[in-house]
Formats: structure tokens, sequence, C-alpha cells
């Protein structure tokens, strides 16, 4: 057996037995917790007006993706690809909340637009709140590879400044 | 791009860096802020942004 202090823990029926440890006496564990990775998609670019920047972005298996925009003219959109809808252009229900010709400008960066992608479209009912966005099934993993990206558009008649960060979440 | 329109572009940047006034919203630049106030100043048919920023000066601001 290894050195040091064996664990010891109870059965069902309150009987002392070791916890958790291989017949050698290691003990066994099991970590858990959640990545997070932050990317800067959109250096504050200008994007002319009525243009749109397309972003890609390489999906694998997150379990949470959110999209914080920034931009200082409006109206805006912010539209997405899902599996079952391949034109990136005009289709916004895939974020949560759903950004569709938005009035009102995100300047500064400390407080961006923050939507959370929901990968499909929602069940009929859709999405109500900030907990049933995260708490979505998201099969992330159905993209087609060749469908992989997003796009913010200027709809202003001036060039507006562009911010777009994506962070992603795994559960492990 | 023409090296003096270059020279051109980056005084204006820095000229705007120099106004910049410290807010509760926006204690300090950020490169957001540089282009927002290039783009509501100056033409900017060529479109430039924080990577050009980058690229082009040594101005480095918070993302």
């Amino acid at each position: 057996m290894a050195k040091g202090v064996p664990i010891l823990g109870k059965d069902p029926l309150g009987k002392a037995k070791y916890a958790n440890v291989t017949e050698s006496g290691d003990l066994r564990v099991q970590l858990s917790g959640t990545i997070v990775q932050y990317e800067v998609a959109v250096n504050a670019e200008s994007l002319p007006a009525g243009g749109s920047r397309i972003i890609n972005w390489n999906i694998t298996d997150e379990d949470l993706i959110l999209v914080a925009v920034n931009i200082d003219k409006a109206p805006w959109s912010l539209t997405s690809r899902t599996m079952f809808y391949t034109q990136s252009e005009g289709y916004t229900p895939a974020f949560f909340p759903e950004r569709k010709q938005v009035q009102t400008t995100f300047t500064s960066i400390a407080a961006p637009a923050i939507s959370v992608f929901l990968g499909y479209i929602p069940h009929e009912g859709g999405i109500n709140s900030w907990r049933e966005a995260v708490e979505f099934p998201k099969i992330y993993q159905g993209f087609v590879r060749s469908a992989n990206d997003f796009r913010v558009r200027n709809y202003s008649d001036e060039v507006a400044t562009v911010t777009v960060r994506i962070v992603r979440v795994w559960n492990v | 791009m023409r090296n003096d329109r270059k020279q051109e572009i980056i005084e204006n940047l820095k000229g705007i860096l120099t106004e910049f006034v410290p807010s509760e919203e926006e204690p300090e630049p950020t490169m957001f802020w540089l282009i927002s106030q290039y783009n509501s100043r100056y033409d900017n048919p060529e479109l430039i942004g924080g990577n050009w920023v980058l690229e082009n000066t040594d101005i480095r601001l918070p993302l």
C-alpha cells in the first residue's frame, strides 16, 4: 500500500470503510469545474453604412457560448446560421436576447450587448429568460463546418465602430 | 496608403487621445473608444480600425 493516511468513509449502513481508494491505496479523485476561453474576434473595426462583418468561429463541443458586441451606431443586428438554417444573413433567433434591428448603441467596452448562442431554433414559445437560455440544451456539434460563422450588420447610414468578443465555456 | 496620409491619420489619433477625459463609464481610453471618436470626427474611407492602429502606430490601449 502507498504511504499516507488512509481516508475512511462510511458505507450506507454506517460501517467504516476505506473511501475511494484503489487496490494499492491511492485515493481516487475526480476533478470538476469550468473552463472559460475569452477571445477578441473583432477589434474596434470600422463597419461601413449598411455593411456586415462575418465572423468565423470554430465551434467544437462547447457547453455555452456568449457573444459580446460593442457598437456605436444603430440600428444593428446579430445573426447566425443554425443547423437548420444555413444563411447567416438576417436570422436573429439563434441568439438570446435576440438582437434584431437594435435601436440602442453599446459604447462602453465594460458593458457590451451580451447574447447566448442557442445553436438552433428554440421550441415554440421561444426562450424568455437568461436562465432558460443558459439551461437550453446546446447542440453546437451539430453545426456544419462550412456554415460556421455569424455576423453583425450595421443598418445605420454611418460608419460604425464594432468590437466583438466571444466567451466559450466548457463544463468538465 | 501613402505615407503622408498615414502620418495624418496617426496625428489625428494621437490628438484624440490627448483630449480624453476620464468618466465613470470610461475611466481610461480603449481601442473601441479611440476608433469610435475617430469615426465621429473624421472621414474614414480606409476603414481603419484597432488592428490598423496596432500595426501602424505605437498606440497601445485595452481592447
